[in-house]
């Protein structure tokens, strides 16, 4: 009897050795990033910097090194999401919003991408235009930038359609009456001059390409309309990640623009020049484009 | 052969200078003919690059508004201001564009390339009708070209393009050009210089040897006819001069041996002469001398004559004793001795002697006196020698004595016989006037001898007081066979001789000028370094 009970607390010892040794020793893994883009090589070299930064600091957390994983679009960041390959995604507020309704991506840091907080979607017009509101644009042109564009195309369209307008490529034979229609000049500059050489009524793209206008281009324009702003990029992490470790990389993150070397990373990172936690203003425009993605095709 | 160096060094110098002149001339001229040249080329090729650099920049230029005037056009007709952009701006990489404007069909600026785009809104300033004619129109302007370009097609204008081309590159390209120019030219000049000095320094050095070289062949051929001259100046007649080569120097030795041979044959000849007249002289002045012996002897002779005359008329009258005939022979025997000393002189004086030597000028002319005093006194002429170094006159040969200060080196009895035929000549002179051809107020006659030390001469002064010499002839007195004497009592060679003795034979001076009542004849002979000093001993 005292032998079984004393076997019994051997092997009930060795299972607990077990299970303490095997779970850690399969946390021991990199820190992986995940990012949208069709040029993986560049944003790999852009990237690792700041994740070895960071994960230098996390070797409590068994990790042993980090990986700045590419995905081309949304829908191939969701699988490797899925799949458990990414730890935290910096992408738009949109595709995180995306993200976090189908693949419970938590949103939680705010990143300053090329030293830019948020943007706005502005629209404008000739100075001399008769267009004083968005609603004066029944039956006019507008010139978006490309269908890929966000700022330069699905935020004024959306923006539009929560509106009430209908919305229709130039070349669209529909005929509906005052629908809004619109063309694509390629560029930001080129939709100035579609405005100014009056080949569309109204155009539309960010608060931060409106100040890369020449003054005497600008000059020229007039802003009939601000949308709410928007944050520019938005940093969000696995839900399976273990809250201490996620806690952890926050406070990295947050204090990486106060040493060289932190900031040096964030430089070489597509010029971030800080992180920060979302404040509540941000997580209220968060809101707004959630509502936005609701008109966007 | 002792060869002075003087010429060979002379002429090497002025060869080597003017070889080193004619050089630094070359040099000069060559680098000046240089320096023009690398200007002239420098000129030549700026306005060359210039003019290429005009001609390809016009084509390159038309070319390029071509390119631009078709490639703009879908981008200005679509309004892709940002590859408009793009291309801007890759041209002003690649071109010296001052600036480039893209406008509209109105020709208002849409676009100069930049960010700040400050030439929007700019109507610029375009011939829309000639643009229209020809699509590419290319100005000079100041400092560059304008280039308007349409940008369309022949229906359609999107839009036109102007752009400002800088000259600058022209003017980089001329400077840098002109600065390699000037770097080869420095590097050219450097060299030239360097190149210049070595060759100079050696051309001056081959001159310098060539030079000498040259020199020589002109110096030793003159040094050595020198050496000849000087031999033969000395008496070496047998010397000649070898001739090594055809030319002017060979011709000149050639010449000089002849002058030599020629001179030769004559001094033997003139010499010929000169022993066949001192015979003459010699024979003349033996008859002389052998009628002042008779003079000498006649006295002896009379005193001999009447010693042995007193012995007989002695002995006749008893009287002779041994005394006597002591005293008598003693007398006879100073007679005898009288008579013999005149024959050691009369022998001494015509014993041929060729060798110098040191002898008393005073003693000499005593020794002439000696044999002439007789015939003087016969004939009433008294003589005197004064020797000026101490002051004193003797007026008998006997009372003559030796005065080193008058010891000259010479021909002894050469002298004598040219003092023998002066004092001949002054004693025939004197007889002559007391004859009545030359009549004289007291009727006496002196010979008047002074001898004297005059620097570094003993200077004779032979005066009487014969009368003198006519001026006429006193200049031909000296002449060979000239005599103003009856026929056949004169020879004509006395003075002749003395003034060859004096002159040839022993390097002195004669010459005669009347003075009070006579002649006076100055010999004046050259002492030798060991004459000096004075001791006169009696």
């Amino acid at each position: 009897m005292i032998m079984t009970v004393a076997i019994r607390l051997f092997l009930i010892f060795i299972s607990a050795l077990i299970l303490y040794v095997l779970p850690a020793s399969a946390e021991e893994r990199p820190l992986s990033l995940g990012l949208i883009s069709n040029n993986p090589e560049n944003r790999i070299k852009e990237y690792m910097p700041l994740m070895n930064n960071v994960a230098g600091r996390l070797k409590e957390f068994r990790i042993k090194d980090a990986r700045v994983v590419v995905a081309k679009d949304v829908g191939e960041m969701m699988k490797k999401i899925e799949r458990g390959e990414v730890d935290v995604v910096f992408e738009s507020a949109f595709s995180t919003i995306e993200m976090q309704e189908k693949a419970g991506m938590m949103p939680t840091m705010l990143v300053w991408r090329k030293g830019v907080r948020e943007y706005r979607t502005l629209f404008f017009v000739r100075k001399e235009s008769t267009v004083k509101s968005l609603s004066d644009l029944k039956g006019r042109t507008i010139v978006f930038e490309d269908p890929n564009s966000t700022s330069a195309y699905a935020i004024p369209k959306a923006e539009l359609k929560r509106r009430g307008f209908t919305v229709l490529p130039l070349n669209e034979k529909m005929e509906i009456k005052d629908a809004v229609r619109y063309v694509f000049a390629g560029e930001e500059l080129n939709q100035a001059f579609f405005v100014i050489q009056k080949r569309a009524d109204a155009g539309a793209f960010n608060n931060n390409d409106w100040d890369e206008l020449s003054k005497k281009i600008s000059s020229e324009l007039r802003i009939i309309h601000e949308t709410q702003p928007m944050p520019r990029y938005i940093a969000s992490f696995h839900p399976r990640l273990p809250e201490k470790l996620r806690k952890a990389i926050e406070v990295i993150f947050e204090e990486m623009d106060k040493n060289p070397e932190g900031k040096d990373s964030l430089k070489r990172a597509s010029r971030i020049t800080k992180i920060e936690r979302l404040a509540d203003a941000d997580l209220k425009a968060m809101k707004y484009v959630k509502e936005i993605m609701e008109f966007i095709e | 052969m002792d060869i002075r160096p003087g010429i060979t060094r002379r002429y090497s110098l002025i060869i080597a200078a003017t070889g080193l002149l004619i050089l630094l001339l070359t040099v000069s001229a060559s680098f000046m003919v240089v320096w023009t040249g690398a200007g002239d080329v420098k000129k030549s090729l700026k306005e060359n690059t210039a003019i290429i650099y005009a001609e390809t920049h016009h084509a390159m230029l038309k070319n390029l508004a071509e390119y631009l005037r078709h490639n703009l056009f879908n981008f200005l007709y679509h309004l892709d201001m940002e590859r408009i952009n793009r291309m801007i701006n890759d041209m002003r990489k690649g071109m010296p564009v001052k600036s480039f404007i893209v406008t509209d069909s109105s020709g208002r600026a849409l676009t100069d390339g930049t960010k700040e785009n400050i030439s929007f809104g700019m109507q610029l300033d375009i011939d829309f009708k000639a643009v229209r004619l020809s699509p590419v129109r290319i100005e000079k302007i100041a400092d560059g070209s304008r280039v308007v370009f349409l940008i369309g097609t022949n229906d359609y204008t999107a839009g036109y393009g102007e752009i400002i081309f800088s000259e600058e590159p022209l003017k980089k390209a001329l400077k840098m050009q002109d600065s390699a120019v000037l770097q080869i030219w420095d590097g050219f000049k450097g060299s030239f210089i360097k190149i210049a000095l070595a060759v100079t320094a050696i051309l001056a050095f081959i001159t310098f040897i060539l030079g000498i070289l040259f020199s020589r062949t002109l110096s030793v051929p003159i040094l050595k006819l020198t050496e000849a001259t000087r031999k033969i100046a000395a008496g070496d007649m047998s010397h000649r001069v070898e001739i090594e080569t055809a030319d002017e120097i060979g011709e000149l030795a050639g010449s000089f041996n002849t002058m030599t041979d020629r001179l030769q044959k004559e001094m033997e000849l003139r010499g010929e002469k000169e022993r066949l007249l001192m015979n003459q002289s010699k024979l003349a002045a033996m008859g002389e001398m052998i009628s002042a012996i008779a003079h000498n002897w006649r006295q002896p002779l009379n005193a001999m004559g009447l010693i042995i005359q007193g012995i007989k008329d002695t002995y006749e009258f008893g009287g002779l004793t041994k005394n006597y005939i002591d005293e008598s022979v003693e007398k006879s025997m100073k007679q005898l001795q009288f008579m013999s000393r005149t024959i050691d002189v009369f022998r001494n004086f015509f014993r041929h002697g060729r060798q110098k030597s040191s002898f008393d000028v005073k003693l000499a002319i005593g020794e002439v006196l000696s044999i002439l005093s007789a015939q003087l006194k016969g004939n009433n002429i008294s003589y005197r020698l004064t020797c000026r170094a101490h002051n004193r006159t003797s007026e008998d040969f006997s009372e003559i004595v030796q005065c080193d200060e008058m010891t000259i080196t010479g021909y002894k009895t050469e002298l004598e016989q040219a003092i023998f035929n002066i004092l001949n000549n002054a004693a025939d002179a004197i007889v002559g006037r007391m004859c009545g051809r030359m009549p004289d107020k007291d009727g006496k006659g002196l010979i008047d001898i002074d001898v004297s030390r005059e620097s570094n001469k003993v200077v004779i002064r032979i005066s009487d007081n014969g009368g003198g010499i006519p001026e006429k002839i006193i200049g031909r007195i000296f002449e060979p066979y000239f005599s103003t004497r009856e026929e056949g009592k004169g020879t004509g060679i006395g003075l002749y001789m003395a003034k060859v003795i004096i002159e040839d034979n022993m390097g002195g001076r004669i010459y005669a000028e009347n003075v009070e009542n006579g002649a006076m004849f100055t010999i004046e002979l050259s002492l030798t370094p060991s004459e000096e000093g004075s001791n006169c001993e009696r």
